[in-house]
């Protein structure tokens, strides 16, 4: 059979075929990516050639070769091993601050949705904290507890808050129109059951979506605030730090901020395809 | 006897997957329809009656592509270039859809949405063409075209919409409407009121229409002829009244029982045992053979043509004309 | 059950939605004194337009949605207090529309049923189990069906299951809302069926909420019709198809598609459309659409009895002639006895 007859000769097939193709390519390197580097975040103890706190002052920014695959920082520290920690602490921080926010996001957007009469209150205090840059609060609170990894997790977790409980919400009032939450009430299910499996458990891919997308966000902001100064503080390795402290030596020995930097652009970029794919995979929840 | 304005051959559908494979879901489909005539196209969900109408409208989706022949007056629509094919879809030939909530634009005035239709067709100028949707409006039976013309399509009820979808299908005054279960989603009252208005266009413009439903009644009401579809295939063709009264396909008999009747009270209702066939499931012998109490051997071996038995009246079954009850000791 | 009460029964039931802006706010009845009861073992239609409140009804009587007035009393002890307590539930369910919304999307048919027979049944293990299957086969499913989930299921088997869900509960009465109309012809018939079935079986008593005339009338005792929120006319099903006295309800009656009527001819119809309950006249609510219309109606006509249990709004009742549904069937004698030949075919298959 040819399909010619009515015009619809210019065959869709193979156009598609190549797209969903391409897409396979960067969705396959993305999961690469991401597996390798977390991989070796997780793995970092066992294998950074050196301790990457160890200052030798005689090797101090050297390029890269055999003796340092990366080279050295300008204290002669392995920059190889300084990264490897760098993403540990960049990964633990950012996840923390992503699962703890996403939590009470989800279940204030959840919850405004379940309990019209609080949609109100909730509204209006996801409103406020949507205002707030998130920057803002990573320097008060800088300011009020002192620099560190604490108060840079906390203000990405309030970061996290409002987004989440938006995409929370308008997921939940879609699911809250299904007839299946009328018919869960109308067996007499309790109130728990009917707002944690009925109505979060059908908005968590919708959610869980959002989040991927926003995982790669969070690093780049953490990233951000450490740079900044406001967070973890040398010589604390963290890639937001480490390309700080390259940033002083940038015209010389350019590797130093080169390669914190690129493996945040490598985290961040596999993070957002991956996030896309999976978008693809649910648009159709998605609203 | 004139040219048919639409003259359909041997259409067929063919879903190509992503692996190489293909699978025909619509085959063999003929009719033709002529001034003043409405073609009603009846199947279920999944026999492929909405997948008729959008071939005709070229709105496949991807790893959908048609064959056959179609000819629009004389005009075969294969052998234009797309180009030519778009333009001529929404103005000679248009198409209603079944939801009037989402077959508007919700930002535009539906004056503006008539307007843009013959515009877009070159059809009127921008002056003439709010005069022309007033006139349009009031034609499908609106009240107050002339302030209607300037109303959003959520200040107006459902059947209103319905009304302003077939005007804005008609605003390219097509020789040819298909309406895609144009009532299903409106109102008993209403959906009456709609089906009028289709019958009255058709007579009034001398249009052709194609009435796809799953509503028998719907058909009923307003088809000059009936086509049957099951699982993509035609199983009956014949004039409006000779379907109703002399149905032969066991399909459409089946089909036909299955209505509550509003006349005489029946303790249960007939039913047809089993499911449509997936597309590509069946390979050989009658795709309602499985289902039909009159199947023989031979049905399932043998795909069986779609056959003349009297004027106009074509059945696909090997069994055709059923002329008596199919076995001995159904006295009841 | 104490046989001096109607299973059911629901007096002046009234309900109001606020509309207007924060100053101007007033109520809109969706629902307006509607009273009606139901028997054991019996089928009550309730018949309407969108926006004729006979779903917003339907909740009600689950107290899903709260009334705003007026009392339902289930076998006299009033529903709020049965809500209160969860006892409702094990009286009356509900069935929904939607196949496709109506279930869980992420629990498998196992799941759908068994939390139903655990919350009230208090069944467990083996014999959650054993009651699964056994709710599977009454609705006609094959028990090894109940480990998939509810999308691999056509729209057909997906309302068997939601029926099997809300006889779960094992209640005496079920609202069905609109239960056949997103279903193809002859699954509609199935499925009416198998609720008939049940009936007979059970001895459940139903509410049916519909819009098609024909199947509310084949499975409905009597039939309610309902017109922006209250009964115009109520009657046995066989005295309303032959005898409807209402001018909607005629309306409604001759705006049934026909099989066999012949096509062409032109028909009394029904102009304009509901008003909405925002802009509801005074007086008669239909006048507007009425041909009958008099000065007369300006003021609410009274639900007056005119036959053992025919009732009818109308201030003109006198005056209309009874309407009733042309019989004729198209079909031709040999027609008609091929139906009947497949019916019976059918019939012999399926048991």
């Amino acid at each position: 059979m040819t399909p010619t007859g009515t015009g619809q000769s210019i065959s869709p097939r193979s156009a598609k075929r190549r797209r969903r193709a391409k897409g396979g390519v960067a969705t396959a390197m993305a999961v690469a990516i991401l597996a390798v580097i977390v991989g070796v975040a997780l793995l970092a103890p066992v294998l950074a050639p050196y301790d990457p706190y160890e200052v030798d002052l005689s090797a101090a920014l050297q390029p890269p070769g055999s003796a340092h695959l990366l080279g050295t920082d300008m204290q002669g520290r392995d920059l190889l091993s300084r990264i490897m920690y760098g993403t540990r602490l960049t990964l633990l921080t950012s996840l923390t601050a992503l699962v703890s926010g996403s939590v009470v996001g989800a279940l204030l957007g959840l919850a405004a949705v379940f309990f019209p009469s609080s949609d109100a209150v909730i509204g209006r205090l996801l409103d406020i904290l949507l205002s707030f840059p998130a920057i803002l609060f990573g320097l008060a609170l800088g300011a009020s507890l002192g620099p560190g990894l604490l108060p840079v997790t906390i203000a990405l977790s309030i970061a996290t808050v409002p987004e989440v409980g938006r995409i929370a919400r308008a997921a939940g009032l879609t699911i809250a129109r299904q007839e299946y939450m009328q018919s869960g009430r109308a067996i007499g299910l309790g109130k728990t059951t009917l707002f944690f499996k009925y109505l979060a458990w059908n908005c968590m891919p919708t959610i869980f979506v959002f989040l991927t997308l926003r995982f790669g966000f969070i690093i780049l902001l953490g990233a951000g605030l450490n740079f900044l100064g406001l967070g973890a503080a040398p010589p604390a390795a963290e890639l937001g730090v480490l390309a700080a402290e390259g940033r002083n030596v940038l015209a010389f020995a350019p590797h130093v901020a080169t390669y914190p930097s690129l493996t945040i652009f490598l985290l961040v970029l596999s993070l957002n395809v991956l996030g896309d794919v999976l978008r693809d995979k649910l648009d159709k929840r998605l609203l | 006897m004139t040219l048919p304005l639409l003259a359909v051959d041997a259409l067929a559908v063919t879903h190509h997957g992503a692996d190489g494979s293909s699978v025909e879901i619509i085959g063999d489909v003929s009719f033709s329809i002529g001034a003043g005539e409405t073609l009603g196209l009846v199947g279920e969900s999944g026999s492929g009656k909405s997948l008729t109408a959008l071939a005709l409208m070229d709105l496949l989706g991807p790893n959908l592509a048609a064959t056959g022949t179609i000819l629009l007056r004389d005009r075969s629509l294969g052998s234009l270039r797309p180009r030519e094919r778009r333009r001529l879809c929404g103005s000679e030939l248009a198409m209603v859809f079944q939801d009037p909530m989402t077959a508007l634009n919700p930002v535009y005035t539906v004056g503006d949405q008539i307007a843009e239709v013959l515009l877009t067709h070159r059809l009127a100028s921008r002056r003439p063409a709010r005069d022309r949707a007033v006139e349009l409006l009031g034609q499908v039976g609106i009240p107050h075209p002339s302030q209607r013309v300037d109303a959003y399509p959520h200040q107006l009820s459902g059947g209103m919409r319905q009304r302003v979808v077939i005007a804005i299908a008609l605003a390219g005054d097509p020789s040819v409407l298909i309406a895609d279960e144009p009532t299903t989603a409106l109102d008993v009252t209403i959906q009456a009121q709609i089906l009028d208005l289709l019958r009255e266009l058709s007579a009034q413009r001398g249009m052709g229409t194609m009435l796809i439903s799953h509503d028998l009644g719907a058909i009923a009401e307003v088809a000059t002829q009936v086509m049957v579809l099951y699982a993509g295939r035609v199983v009956e063709h014949a004039p409006v009244d000779r379907l109703f009264a002399e149905a032969q396909h066991p399909y459409t008999i089946g089909l036909l029982s299955s209505l509550p009747k509003l006349g005489g009270r029946e303790q249960r209702l007939s039913t047809i045992a089993g499911r449509v066939p997936l597309p590509g499931t069946v390979r050989t012998g009658c795709r309602f053979a499985d289902r039909c109490p009159w199947a023989l051997t031979r049905c399932r071996l043998e795909a069986p043509a779609l056959t003349e038995i009297a004027s106009g009246h074509r059945v696909a079954c090997l069994r055709a004309p059923l002329l008596a009850p199919p076995s001995p000791g159904m006295a009841a | 059950m104490n046989s001096r009460y109607p299973l059911l029964s629901v007096r002046d039931l009234e309900k109001t939605f606020p509309v207007g802006t924060f100053l101007r706010r007033r109520p809109v009845h969706a629902v307006n004194g509607v009273s009606f009861a139901i028997a054991s073992g019996e089928t009550l239609g309730l018949v309407g337009e969108s926006g004729s409140g006979k779903s917003t009804i339907g909740r009600m009587i689950l107290n899903l949605t709260a009334p705003t007035g007026g009392a339902i009393t289930f076998a006299g002890a009033d529903i709020a207090r049965l809500a209160a307590s969860g006892e409702i539930y094990r009286k009356v369910q509900i069935i929904f529309q939607d196949p496709h919304s109506s279930l869980h999307p992420r629990l498998t048919v196992r799941q759908l049923l068994a939390e139903p027979l655990r919350l009230h049944g208090g069944k467990t293990g083996r014999a959650l189990e054993s009651a699964v299957e056994r709710l599977l086969d009454d609705v006609g499913l094959a028990p090894e069906l109940a480990s998939r989930y509810p999308h691999q299921f056509s729209g057909g088997q997906r309302q068997r299951i939601g029926i099997a869900r809300a006889l779960a509960c094992e209640p005496e009465l079920i609202v069905c809302d609109e239960p056949v109309s997103a279903l193809d012809v002859s699954v509609q018939a199935q499925i009416i069926n198998l609720l008939k079935d049940l009936q007979e079986k059970r001895g459940l008593s139903y509410l049916f909420i519909a819009h098609d005339l024909a199947v509310v009338r084949h499975i409905s005792h009597r039939i309610a019709v309902l017109y922006l929120g209250e009964v115009v006319e109520s009657a046995p099903s066989e005295e309303l198809f032959s005898g409807a006295r209402h001018p909607y309800s005629q309306a409604l009656l001759a705006a049934i598609p026909r099989t066999g009527a012949a096509p062409g001819k032109p028909k009394a119809r029904l102009r304009g459309e509901p008003p909405s309950p925002i802009a509801r006249p005074a007086g008669c609510a239909f006048r507007a659409r009425c041909s009958y219309a008099t000065d007369l109606c300006g003021t609410p006509p009274p639900l007056r009895t005119i036959g053992a249990a025919h009732l009818v709004a109308c201030h003109h009742v006198e005056t209309i002639a009874p309407f009733a549904v042309d019989r004729t069937i198209g079909a031709s004698p040999r027609l008609a006895a091929l139906m009947r030949a497949f019916a019976a075919e059918e019939d012999g298959a399926s048991t």
